[in-house]
């Protein structure tokens, strides 16, 4: 249950990341990125255990955290005011929700541009 | 979990990375009953492209997310699959440079390290690994940092790899699966992938190992003579820890903390099929140097993720930009320790406030050499610095790189289990046996006893070598006092 609420998360939370940049106008970056969620799942399924503890608890954290000002869960949040907040924690002064957003964005970056006919 | 057979044999040699698989390969040649056990799986190394997402999925260790931790966090990459990282990384080579050599013998007390005494155990890895320069020329953007340097009036020179190029000029990394681990399995070793050793315990006159097998779903059982540990820099001292055999193992541990930056110029310089520089620029060794790193798209959007605000522009001129970097020799401030209740160990590393000045120092001088070969843009891998558009930009750079901010990386590991007969500092002797425990060896990255300056393989290799000479010399001795 708590498992598959965090995949959401990772789910929606790698989607709009995706969406955010269209650094290729060539199709080849177009949703959906169905692809780019499985590898960031699975690479969280075998990084070191205890990161791996540490992301999935921020995650879950970042998940409930809009409950406070959206009333709702961040998946179920409007995009627009999901991208606002993932471009808030992107260049936030702490280095916690900095280094989250980092890391998501780092793998959807990997992940989209690895595809065929992105260039790369 | 199933329980498999006892399985026994004179050595068993942990881990098949460069280390590992020279040691094995030398020691079945001599005869000896080899069985190396490796954690990886023995995947072909043409099974995906080099340095793409498919490669950190097949054969680096956790998916290539392993970091040091501390005030400022160090990503580093380890290959996990039969050849470890001689299958991952660049192929680059170098000797161990001799003052770094003399520095080992003076401080750390290790037999054995004269440059002439060293000289044969780097020809033969030459010879064997085929370390040469490339036939052609180099890529536009190696040619880059070397023009940069020239113009610069500083020391740059082309690196030779252990490849073998083709007809065409198309090179292939001559990996521990191409060459040592065939030799050895020839030589009648014994391989056995994705085994994990858990445990290590004395248990009469040799060794008793605890494995499990491939999804660790099976208990193996293993009885040897002598071991060698090969595992790299992380996983040595950590099973030597987790098995309480060496108390100092990963107390020393260290590595090359590295900064990127990315250069735009105004013609094209990079492909889908360019390679790793292969020019590194050395004027200011040992405290840093310069090179380039692979530079494909992904890896480019990477360094760019700094600047998001040019992140989109990276479509359109990614065949302009190249990434290079500046690598410091670091010192010995970081700890490997295995974690209660968590499978991996802790690592962790904190960045000196001396390294953060020669980064800082080394980013300027490499920013400076990069317009001096004609950058009309750099973007430096640290958020908030940059990007620089003319030298005068430079004067940004603070004098030491801040804590915390800076993405650093590491592709370099060692120091863990140094060698030498100064009990203060070394976890094994001159001949890599863990100092107090008889048949017991560390043959990998572990032994070096501090930064070597340069890529470390060529290190690794000539000292493993050497050891495995030397265990087999002081074997038969042995069995001719008998």
């Amino acid at each position: 249950m708590l498992r598959r609420f965090i995949d959401i998360q990772v789910n929606v939370l790698c989607q709009d990341l995706a969406s955010l940049n269209t650094i290729v106008d060539n199709g080849s970056l177009s949703p959906p990125h169905d692809d780019v969620v499985r590898f960031i799942l699975a690479e969280i399924s075998v990084m070191t255990d205890y990161l791996r503890l540490a992301i999935r608890t921020a995650t879950f954290i970042f998940g409930i955290a809009p409950v406070l000002r959206w009333g709702t869960f961040f998946h179920r949040g409007r995009p627009v005011e999901r991208v606002r907040l993932l471009l808030g924690c992107r260049s936030s002064r702490v280095s916690f929700f900095r280094d989250f957003v980092r890391f998501y964005e780092n793998l959807v970056l990997l992940a989209l541009l690895s595809r065929e006919g992105s260039g790369g | 979990m199933t329980l498999r057979p006892v399985q026994r044999a004179q050595v068993v040699v942990v881990g098949s990375g460069p280390g590992g698989a020279v040691t094995a390969c030398l020691l079945a040649e001599a005869g000896k009953d080899v069985l190396i056990l490796e954690e990886g799986d023995f995947i072909p190394q043409e099974s995906c492209r080099p340095f793409s997402v498919e490669e950190m999925g097949q054969k680096y260790r956790n998916g290539g997310l392993t970091v040091a931790l501390g005030k400022t966090k160090v990503p580093y990459v380890e290959g996990c699959c039969v050849g470890g990282g001689s299958e991952i990384n660049s192929g680059l080579y170098h000797r161990t440079p001799p003052d770094i050599l003399e520095r080992w013998r003076r401080e750390f007390l290790v037999e054995g390290l004269l440059e002439e005494e060293m000289l044969p155990f780097f020809e033969a890895n030459e010879r064997d690994l085929g370390v040469t320069l490339m036939p052609g020329p180099a890529s536009p953007a190696s040619l880059k940092l070397h023009a940069g340097a020239t113009l610069m009036g500083w020391r740059s020179q082309e690196v030779p790899r252990w490849f073998t190029y083709d007809a065409a000029g198309v090179g292939r990394r001559n990996s521990m699966t191409k060459l040592f681990i065939p030799r050895a399995l020839k030589a009648g070793a014994r391989l056995m992938p994705g085994t994990r050793v858990m445990n290590l315990r004395r248990e009469g006159v040799g060794w008793r190992l605890q494995a499990t097998g491939r999804n660790r779903k099976e208990r193996i059982d293993l009885r040897a003579d002598a071991v060698f540990v090969a595992g790299g820099a992380v996983q040595t001292p950590a099973l030597l820890r987790r098995s309480g055999l060496a108390p100092r193992a990963g107390r020393s541990f260290s590595l090359h903390p590295t900064v990127k930056v990315a250069a735009e110029f105004s013609e094209e310089v990079n492909s889908v099929s360019a390679g790793v520089p292969v020019h590194q620029v050395k004027e200011f060794a040992p405290h840093y140097s310069f090179g380039g790193s692979v530079s494909s798209l992904p890896f480019l959007s990477l360094v760019m993720a700094d600047h998001a605000d040019h992140l989109p522009r990276l479509g359109k001129v990614w065949r302009q930009m190249a990434i290079y970097y500046c690598m410091v020799s670091g010192h010995m401030g970081g700890s490997v320790r295995p974690l209660p209740f968590f499978d991996d160990p802790l690592v962790q590393y904190a960045v000196s406030d001396a390294d953060m000045a020669s980064l800082a120092e080394g980013l300027k001088n490499l920013c400076l050499l990069l317009f001096a070969a004609g950058a009309r843009m750099l973007y430096p891998s640290v958020p908030g610095l940059g990007p620089f558009g003319k030298r005068e930009d430079l004067a940004m750079i603070p004098q030491r790189l801040p804590a915390g901010l800076a993405n650093l990386m590491s592709l370099h590991l060692f120091s863990s289990c140094p060698m030498g007969e100064n009990l203060d500092l070394c976890v094994v002797d001159s001949f890599g046996r863990v100092h107090g425990q008889d048949g017991l060896y560390v043959a990998d990255a572990s032994l070096l006893c501090s930064s070597p300056g340069v890529n470390p393989q060529g290190s690794i290799m000539a000292v493993v070598r050497r050891n495995a000479m030397e265990y087999l010399e002081r074997d038969k001795r042995k069995i001719c006092a008998n």
